[in-house]
């Protein structure tokens, strides 16, 4: 059996709350990718990768994560994903160690690379040294790290990242960007939001932008300077210009 | 669902009105300790109150960061917070104690009428002890550990207060009750010329000795503003940059991985409630509520079976209404388990079973201790009390819009009705013992 082609196929993806938050998005993300989605506030990109990881049930459309249905299967395609929201919440009263336990029993690992794998990420991290301290005393950039230590530890093929910079010092945003750069090309694929352009234009493979729920421009740095006519210019000065409003 | 409370109590208060209008008048010294012992209970609880009040300004940063960067002197930001909580408080106990005065007055006692003046004086003073408590614990146990320990004394505080109300009726028709006879109420008579009970005498002397006390009450509040406020701010700026480091616990080896998905769920609900002192005093709070019908078991249990058993369906339904609101509905961090490989039915029936768990020792506790002189009392206890558990559980499966932990005690306040659903199934459950207690009786008795 031939392994599927695409890490994330999304097809007419659609919800819609008071007013349609996605409207129609398209996506196809191969293996291994690092891929940025982009757009203002209120654009629908939460939406998007919360019904890719199976927070949401979308009003239609379909989702396959390596050619496994989230909604026909989403058992065996919460197997292959891990989840960081923008807000890292946590069990207060657990331990870093406890939380890492609790996720890979979750995710039925075998103990001793469970094991392995959390030492490697503590260590990473730097949190070895506070992984029997309660997470309740912990700043936001230190549960940040922890829930994406949680997030890794079973090694998930497809990651989905939800502002995962947002409120980190920069030290603790270089350490993270760094484990990400890595986990990338050690075969990860990697999907995030981020409102810092600067970390986008960085890390990732392929930028979506996506405006009112609809992608509104897909592909590399290049393709989108090309796209928004704008050779030479930053991420910056293309995505304001693919997203600037239509005068009416 | 305010004005329909407001009504009932009103209700009530007519009723009690005109019930205590035929008595004969009691003794005014009678009155003097009555008076100073039902403030001195009002007093406990809106003292519990203001000190978690107290120690949550002291934690949260909402606006305090604004506020504090602004030209405004500190002392004024803790003046500002301090009269919050000293008029929720006595928002809070007025709403119990106003009906009751108003229907009192229209029945042709305006003296009570004087409610309105007390409550808000007890506010006042409960108001400072609470903050002059809360920074004493505060100096004494620093910023890490005052918040849990505020919640626990007041906590304490409220059991106190639970069981002194409770106390008559735990006497009543007890030997010791002896001991609170006429004899007692008349040495009590003669101890009135005491200072214990000077604001009673000067409250119930006439018209003028409630604004004394009120404005007593009002220089102790300014007094406690006035001296305690820079230090009131200073330590809630301490207490947002709380230290992140905690000690090790030496011995305790970490990274410890293996066990099954639902031993590993399990212990991670019994880690988050045994680790949580605040919510156990809660609990417990709760649990002292059954003590007066406890007792009245317990002196009931030497005429036959011994009926103090049958407490535990009370106790296994509420504990189990409890702890499942816990583990099913203030889940902490959903996303985790909604973005698991696991299916949610297995999450609901392993978060039932970790609050089960704890309960079942205590459901077959009849069982066995019963096994010689009433075994099938006990049996059929144990039963219904697993019964009782199961069901008050299964009210949390589903139908509840998540919480938080901290939501815990007003979950019964947001929905009243589920508080009277769970102990319907407990009343029920009772029955249904009672009933096979009866049958079983019944058919040993039958002639073979």
């Amino acid at each position: 059996m031939n392994p599927p082609a695409l890490a994330l196929a999304v097809r007419d993806l659609r919800k819609t709350f008071t007013r349609p938050a996605v409207a129609g998005i398209d996506l196809s993300i191969r293996p291994g990718e690092f891929y940025g989605l982009l757009g203002p506030n209120g654009a629908g990109k939460t939406t998007t990768l919360r019904m890719i990881a199976g927070l949401l049930k979308p009003d239609t459309g379909s989702i396959e994560v390596f050619g496994v249905d989230v909604l026909g299967d989403p058992i065996g395609a919460k197997r292959l994903i891990a989840w960081l929201p923008d807000e890292p919440l946590l069990y207060d009263k657990l331990t870093v160690s406890e939380y890492l336990e609790f996720v890979a029993g979750l995710w039925q690992m075998e103990p001793e690379r469970a094991q392995r794998n959390a030492r490697t990420l503590l260590e990473r991290l730097d949190l070895w040294s506070h992984r029997d301290e309660r997470c309740e005393g912990f700043s936001r950039g230190m549960k940040q790290k922890a829930v994406l230590a949680g997030a890794l530890i079973h090694d998930p093929r497809l990651l989905i990242l939800d502002e995962p910079l947002t409120g980190l010092d920069a030290a603790i945003a270089r350490e993270v960007k760094d484990l990400l750069l890595e986990r990338a090309r050690g075969g990860c694929t990697i999907i995030l939001t981020t409102h810092i352009l600067e970390v986008a234009e960085r890390l990732v493979d392929r930028i979506g932008i996506i405006q009112s729920g609809k992608l509104v421009a897909e592909g590399t740095l290049d393709e989108l300077r090309r796209i928004a006519g704008r050779s030479g210019g930053s991420l910056e000065e293309v995505f304001l210009r693919l997203v600037e409003p239509v005068p009416s | 669902m305010l004005i329909v409370m407001l009504c009932s109590l009103h209700l009530l208060g007519l009723l009690l009105a005109w019930t205590t209008s035929r008595a004969p008048a009691l003794p005014a010294n009678l009155i003097v300790v009555g008076f100073t012992s039902l403030v001195a209970g009002l007093l406990l609880l809106m003292i519990s109150r203001s000190l978690v009040s107290a120690v949550q300004v002291l934690y949260t940063r909402g606006d305090a960061d604004l506020l504090l960067a602004s030209p405004m002197p500190a002392r004024r930001v803790t003046a500002v917070r301090a009269t919050f909580i000293a008029v929720s408080v006595s928002l809070e106990v007025g709403f119990l104690i106003w009906p009751f005065a108003n229907m009192f007055a229209l029945w042709g006692r305006p003296a009570w009428l004087k409610a309105y003046l007390l409550v808000p004086t007890l506010g006042l003073v409960a108001t400072s002890l609470g903050l002059v408590l809360a920074l004493a614990l505060f100096s004494i146990f620093g910023p890490r550990r005052t918040r849990v320990i505020g919640q626990v004394l007041s906590a304490v505080i409220a059991v106190g207060f639970t069981l002194a109300l409770q106390l008559p009726n735990m006497l009543r028709g007890s030997p010791r009750r002896q001991g609170f006879g006429p004899a007692t109420w008349q040495g009590a008579a003669l101890a009135i010329d005491g200072p214990l009970f000077a604001p009673a005498r000067l409250w119930l002397a006439g018209n003028a000795g409630p604004l004394v006390l009120l404005l007593v009450g009002g220089g102790l509040f300014a007094l406690t503003v006035q001296r305690l406020g820079d230090r009131f701010m200073t330590a809630a700026i301490a207490a947002t940059g709380t230290a992140v480091s905690q000690a090790r616990r030496p011995g305790r080896s970490s990274l410890r991985f293996g066990g099954t998905r639902r031993g590993i769920l399990i212990r991670k609900e019994l880690r988050l409630i045994v680790r949580d002192p605040w919510l156990l005093t809660q609990i417990l709070q709760q649990c002292v509520a059954v003590l007066p019908l406890g007792v009245v078991a317990w002196r009931e249990s030497h005429r036959g079976a011994p009926l103090i058993w049958g407490l535990t369906i009370y106790l296994c339904g509420f504990l189990a209404a409890a702890l499942s609101w816990i583990t099913l509905v203030a889940e902490d961090a959903p996303e985790i388990l909604a973005t698991a490989p696991i299916s949610r039915r297995e999450i609901v029936r392993v978060k039932l079973e970790a609050a089960l768990w704890p309960i079942l020792p205590l459901a077959l506790l009849p069982a066995v201790c019963l096994l010689r002189s009433y075994p099938w009392f006990g049996v059929c206890v144990s039963l219904c009390a697993v019964g009782s558990a199961l069901s008050c559980a299964s009210l949390n499966v589903s139908g509840q819009p998540p919480a938080k932990r901290q939501d815990f005690r007003s979950r019964q306040r947001a929905k009243p009705l589920r508080g009277l659903v769970e102990l319907s199934i407990v009343v029920v459950w009772s029955l249904l013992c009672w009933a096979l207690v009866w049958f079983g009786h019944s058919w040993a008795q039958s002639p073979t």
